[in-house]
């Protein structure tokens, strides 16, 4: 187990020790040279998937809703647990970038950009889905507040205006966030850039970024201050989306649990899809000493505490329908037990509580084949989740006369898997074009980074002028 | 561990007479408004001694979940507090003598451990294989066998550090923290439920053991930020100890208790949507008689006034501030178990009556007392603990 | 290179350390206008500088206060005001269900204000004619290495003997900065003529794609609104039939629905003759009988049948229904009466149902007895 000397003394963050200039150079190296055939085969993998799914897509807007599974009783099936899904995938992204950062964390900084671009694209891509499943995705429009010829407003008491509210406010504040602190980085770009064609590209996304404290002080604040707002928005996005279920009547959703459940169950699948991706790439671009092993760890840690997390949640919520004492909640879960979907719900219970539990040994932790497969099925077992806590529900309510069975057909499928297609080509693209590890972040928590000068020593200084150059 | 600039007392501390007095009074004052209270409104007594109970459990409790969270994450900042939450999680143990009077009065609080009622009633009978008496006292039993023995592993493994310097005791402490918090969470969920939830035997709400968590957590915090903070000012501590080590202890908080806040909104957003009236019942209870506007107290004082007091990051570092919010935040908690508690224990009758005086009063005195019992024992610091320089030159 | 004035300079040095002894010996000299320049913050970069904290925490602060005001303010109109709604029995303004969307309004505001605030309030950025991105060491200090910058305008400055002051320290290198004539394109100004002409272009050019996908994108299917659908609409036409009309006659044979065969409508007496009463004669059907005929045949008939209607004024006046023979009559006959009409009284056909007139009938006969009645019905 743990030395001590593993108590006392931090490990480093970045191996080897390099020099911040090869820092630069070993973040740039992706965007420099031309993608080589591995990238190529991911990205036509992912980009023909994506093709499918958006035409799949297209072709649901034009022939309609009945292409899809959804009949009664089961209305809100593939589409909803899709889109609560990759919400959640979102969510392990501002969690390292803003909530880690409160905490002054510092090994998030290796992985936090490329978190938060996971965040911005899980969030596009779950956003297609409620988009879809309007049944008139042109008349989408109509969910937005937007004085009209009808006089009509939205309803906002209802939790899918909420969704509209939360979902577009998450996706503003990550991109913003995700976008400032982009901008030193696309100025050191700038400042490589091979060709002219580059550099002003690269000029006009920096702003003229150029590194003055002055601008570094402001420029400080407001990350602060984004991460101080983004904590409480990540927490209340998904917990809106609880909302959509917890505000109901039916047994099994309104549940009072459901909002923090929900949160941890959106960290966890969050976090293992970043280690899935953050695997392949850190292999892929030669980057193990940038993302360490000690990274993986932790992450692997976070991904076991919201395991037991979750697991709490199904116990509470299992315990309480049975102490509801009614017969109608009891009949639910027995239902989700030993009811048709048995087996989801035991492929669930498996990848979500049994499955992470190997991460109570260190060689489990720090080990690349068992994390990665732990990440995979943690993330099977959550769309398992959504499935289970949708479908049981809906399939099997109040009036027997009412039950029945949910067939997903290939649609829903096609759509399911080029949403991966969407979600893994956006990652690709972002790769290869941009920096995927935050080059000042890192850069600005290495050893030889910072003043050695006693911060007492510096104070009451008389204050400078600002220079105009 | 000495160095020139960072005299670390090896001895306890002697805490200043002032506080000697306090606990004196406090108790005396207690103690003569109990007799009265009690003869006068025995259930209502009842009531409030059950309040009192839970909210030394739930401060005990949440000092030791601090401690057990600084060996979860190998956290530096806290090491210099974490003997003062050692002192306070004891606690726990001043809890279990005051839990006689509710085990001998749990006919008078709880229904359904009269037998004609639930025989009559359908709901109640299908609770009763958990709701029945023996299971009830297993479970009690059960909890304070975690609670303890949690207590002496952690506390007692600490302490002995202090002479031995040993750190295959902090190693020790760093294994049994992951397993602490998951059984943590558990009993105290199911003491929540036993406790508090069970007062209303229909009503039910699954989020209820996560509401009296974060409560704990959040009072936890608060009692350990009051007592730095004044340790701090009075300059018993050592001086290594700075605004850095007080910003974390503010922001966190500042953190739970918002934390708090979002969970006590959930619970009542969805009970209010779903308009169930099994479930709304309970706050239809809240909303009547005049616990309305402890209702609207509670959102005040629990929630607003603590968030705007320590938004701003120079909030955070100013002692004095920290100590009159986080003792505020402990009155706020006590009156989150009180607002809980009591409209259920008495249906009929509104809230603050002259007979819930002496119970804040006696919260103080035992605070006070543990505090004194235990400082007098140990030195206010954990002075071999080998993270402890580390502790002391913490940085933002 | 031409030959102008710097505007400032930019002392390069290797750590950071260095660059701080480098502020020192500047600040020592009586500088009071400069700057650091480094790849990343720097800690305590501000203490050396004399900085205080950021503003920018008032702007959120501010902000967010503004959101959640606008945000509560739009709720309780939208809700309460303008089109209020009972749903689920809520109250109009139901504060624990508008509480979601004000804290998402809240961070959104705080948010951009933010974001906007730092960039282009507080740091005055794009900022494409800075002449620090001329100087030739701003690619080192984009990556590792940090700059001291001077100003022109500090009193202290002289474009010669500057230099001179950083003797003895560790520097990596001087500078010069110069300024070059702002490009139309990249001007530091925000509000320049070519930006304003770039959005006006933007905003024609979003506003007429707007417009002619909803004038002209509508009628596309499927974003056609539903307005044209394949449905047959009545009275238009149809090219599935020859004569290309929409509605279509019954076709022979059709029967019409809840049609009986009524065989009497030329010859009373035949009715007279073949239909018999069918309804039982109860006091309920007496009752109605007595209210259909009270709302039909009243006003000609009279209330008592003997033809003192309210309408006798304006109508020929029928004859009474107590004559013999009317009495005579049987009951199919005056069941033909009512479904055919006779002389001036239109059928009542569409007006009472059979049932109906049976039972109308039936109150008739008992007007009739009535009126002549023996003695045996006064027992």
């Amino acid at each position: 187990m743990n030395k001590a000397a593993d108590i006392l003394e931090a490990t480093p963050m970045v191996l080897g020790s390099p020099s911040l200039a090869q820092i630069d150079q070993e973040v740039a190296v992706p965007m420099g040279r031309i993608p080589g055939p591995t990238w190529w085969a991911a990205f036509a993998l992912s980009g023909l998937s994506m093709l499918m799914g958006l035409s799949l897509m297209g072709y649901t807007a034009y022939r309609g809703i009945g292409l899809w599974g959804n009949n009664s009783p089961v209305f809100w099936a593939f589409p909803i647990v899709n889109f609560v899904f990759w919400i959640g995938i979102g969510h392990a992204g501002t969690l390292i970038s803003a909530i880690l950062f409160l905490f002054r964390q510092r090994w998030r900084n290796a992985i936090a950009r490329f978190a938060e671009a996971m965040t911005i694209f899980a969030v596009m891509t779950a956003a297609t889905f409620p988009v879809m499943h309007m049944g008139r995705p042109w008349l989408a429009h109509w969910v937005f507040p937007i004085p009209n010829d009808m006089r009509l407003w939205v309803n906002f008491r209802s939790p899918l205006v909420w969704d509209l509210f939360a979902i577009s406010t998450y996706f503003t504040v990550s991109l913003m966030f995700w976008y400032i602190g982009l901008i030193p980085d696309l100025a050191a770009m700038r400042e490589r850039a091979p060709t002219n064609a580059h550099r002003i590209i690269y000029s006009i996304l920096s702003w003229g970024w150029t590194g003055l404290n002055r601008h570094w002080r402001h420029y400080e604040r407001a990350y602060l201050i984004l991460a101080g707002l983004s904590t409480p928005l990540v927490v209340s996005v998904h917990t809106i989306v609880s909302f959509d279920f917890a505000t109901s009547v039916i047994p099994g959703w309104h549940a009072t649990i459901l909002p923090p459940y929900f949160v941890a169950g959106a960290v966890f699948s969050g976090f293992a899809m970043v280690l899935t991706v953050l695997i392949v790439v850190r292999k892929a671009f030669h980057m193990e000493h940038l993302i360490t092993l000690r990274h993986l760890e932790n992450m692997n840690k976070v991904v076991l505490a919201t395991s037991l997390i979750v697991g709490y949640a199904y116990c509470v919520e299992l315990f309480t329908a049975w102490y509801s004492g009614e017969s109608i909640e009891r009949f639910t879960f027995l239902n989700r037990v030993t009811g048709p979907y048995w087996w989801a719900f035991a492929l669930m219970v498996l990848c979500n509580v049994l499955v992470p539990q190997v991460h109570w040994f260190r060689k489990a932790r720090t080990s690349i084949l068992p994390m990665f497969v732990v990440s995979i099925l943690v993330n099977v077992g959550m769309w398992f989740e959504r499935f289970v806590i949708v479908v049981t529900s809906l399939h099997r309510d109040f009036l027997p006369s009412s039950w029945g069975m949910y067939k997903p057909t290939l649609v829903d499928f096609g759509i399911l898997l080029g949403s991966f297609g969407l979600f893994f080509t956006l990652v690709l693209v972002f790769v290869r074009f941009l920096p995927a590890i935050s080059m000042t972040e890192v850069k600005a928590s290495m050893p030889q980074a910072q003043l050695s000068v006693h911060p007492e020593e510096i104070i009451g200084q008389p204050e400078m002028e600002e220079v105009s150059v | 561990m000495i160095t020139e600039n960072n005299k670390i007392r090896q001895d306890p501390t002697p805490m200043p007479r002032a506080l000697t007095r306090a606990a004196l009074g406090a108790a005396i004052l207690a103690s003569l408004l109990m007799a009265p209270a009690a003869l006068s409104n025995w259930d209502r007594f009842l009531g409030n001694w059950l309040v009192l109970f839970v909210f030394v459990v739930t401060l005990g409790l949440g000092a030791l979940f601090l401690v057990a969270l600084e060996f979860l994450v190998n956290a530096t900042w806290s090491v210099p507090f974490r003997r003062i939450s050692e002192n306070l999680a004891g606690l726990i143990l001043i809890s279990l003598p005051l839990a006689i009077p509710i085990l001998m009065g749990l006919h008078t609080l709880y229904e359904w451990t009269h037998s004609e009622a639930v025989s009559v009633d359908s709901i109640l009978r299908a609770k009763a294989p958990y709701l029945n008496l023996r299971f009830f006292l297993i479970r009690f039993a059960l909890f304070y066998l975690v609670w303890i023995g949690a207590y002496f592993l952690f506390v007692g493994g600490s302490r002995r550090q202090d002479s031995t310097g040993d750190v295959g005791l902090t190693k020790r402490a760093m294994k049994l923290a992951p397993p602490f918090m998951i059984l943590l969470a558990f009993t105290l969920t199911f003491a929540a439920f036993d406790w508090i939830m069970s007062l209303a035997p229909y009503w039910y709400s699954s989020i209820f053991g996560i509401y009296l968590l974060t409560g704990a957590m959040v009072a936890g915090t608060a009692i350990i930020t009051f007592a730095g903070a004044s340790l701090k000012l009075k300059n018993l501590l050592p001086e290594a100890v700075r605004s850095d080590h007080f910003y974390n202890l503010g922001a966190l908080l500042f953190a739970l208790n918002t934390l708090w806040a979002y969970i006590a909104f959930a619970q009542y957003l969805l009970i209010w949507y779903g308009g169930i009236p099994v479930e709304t019942h309970w706050f239809d209870l809240r909303s009547q008689r005049g616990w309305e506007w402890v209702s609207v107290l509670l959102v005040l004082a629990h929630f607003l006034v603590p968030f705007l007091a320590l938004l701003s990051r120079s909030a955070k570092t100013d002692l004095r501030r920290l100590r009159w919010v986080s003792a505020w935040i402990l009155g706020a908690h006590g009156l989150d178990l009180y607002w809980l508690i009591m409209p259920s224990v008495r249906v009929n009758e509104g809230p603050f009556g002259w007979q819930d005086l002496c119970f804040p009063i006696a919260a103080i005195a035992l605070a006070l007392s543990v505090w004194l019992w235990q400082s007098a024992r140990f030195p206010v610091i954990a002075i071999r603990d080998p993270r402890l320089q580390a502790g002391l030159q913490f940085h933002l | 290179m031409s030959e102008k004035e710097p505007v400032g300079a930019v002392v390069l040095f290797k750590t950071p350390d260095d660059l701080v002894a480098g502020i020192r010996r500047a600040q020592d000299r009586g500088f009071t206008r400069l700057d650091s320049v480094s790849p990343y913050p720097i800690h305590k970069m501000d203490e050396v500088l004399g900085k205080g904290p950021s503003r920018l925490g008032y702007v959120a602060a501010i902000a967010g206060l503004a959101g959640t005001t606008l945000a509560k303010t739009a709720q309780w109109w939208v809700s309460a005001v303008d089109y209020p709604l009972n749903i689920g029995g809520n109250p109009l303004f139901s504060y624990p269900a508008f509480i979601p969307v004000t804290f998402e309004l809240m961070v959104l505001f705080s948010s951009l204000a933010t974001v906007i605030g730092m960039l282009v309030v507080f740091n005055r950025l794009p900022q494409y004619g800075s002449s620090l991105l001329k100087s030739k060491f701003i690619r080192d200090l984009t990556c590792d290495k940090y700059g001291l910058v001077l100003d022109a305008a500090d009193p202290k400055f002289s474009p010669d003997t500057t230099r001179a002051i950083f003797d003895g320290l560790e520097t990596l290198g001087f500078d010069l900065l110069y300024r070059e004539r702002p490009s139309p394109f990249f001007s530091q100004r925000i509000l320049s003529v070519p930006f304003l002409v770039l959005l006006a272009g933007v905003a024609l050019l979003c506003s007429s794609a707007t417009r002619l996908v909803f004038r002209y994108g509508g009628a596309v299917p499927p974003f056609n609104f539903m307005k044209a659908q394949e449905k047959l609409n009545p009275q238009h036409e149809s090219n599935a039939f020859p004569d290309k009309t929409g509605m279509r006659p019954a076709v022979p044979g059709t029967v019409a629905r809840g049609l009986l065969p009524y065989p009497y409508a030329s010859d009373a007496e035949a009715a007279g003759r073949d239909l018999v009463n069918p309804a039982p004669v109860t006091t309920s059907s007496l009752v109605r009988g007595r209210d259909r005929y009270a709302i039909f045949c009243q006003p000609c008939h009279g209330r008592e049948a003997d033809a003192r209607g309210t309408l006798t004024a304006a109508f020929p006046k029928p004859p009474t229904l107590h004559s013999s023979k009317a009495r005579g009559w049987m009951d199919g006959r005056i069941y033909a009466v009512l479904t055919s009409g006779q002389n001036a009284m239109p059928s009542y056909a569409s007006q009472i149902n059979r049932e109906d007139r049976w039972l109308i009938i039936h109150y008739l006969r008992a007007l009739q007895r009535a009126h002549n009645a023996e003695e045996r019905d006064l027992k």
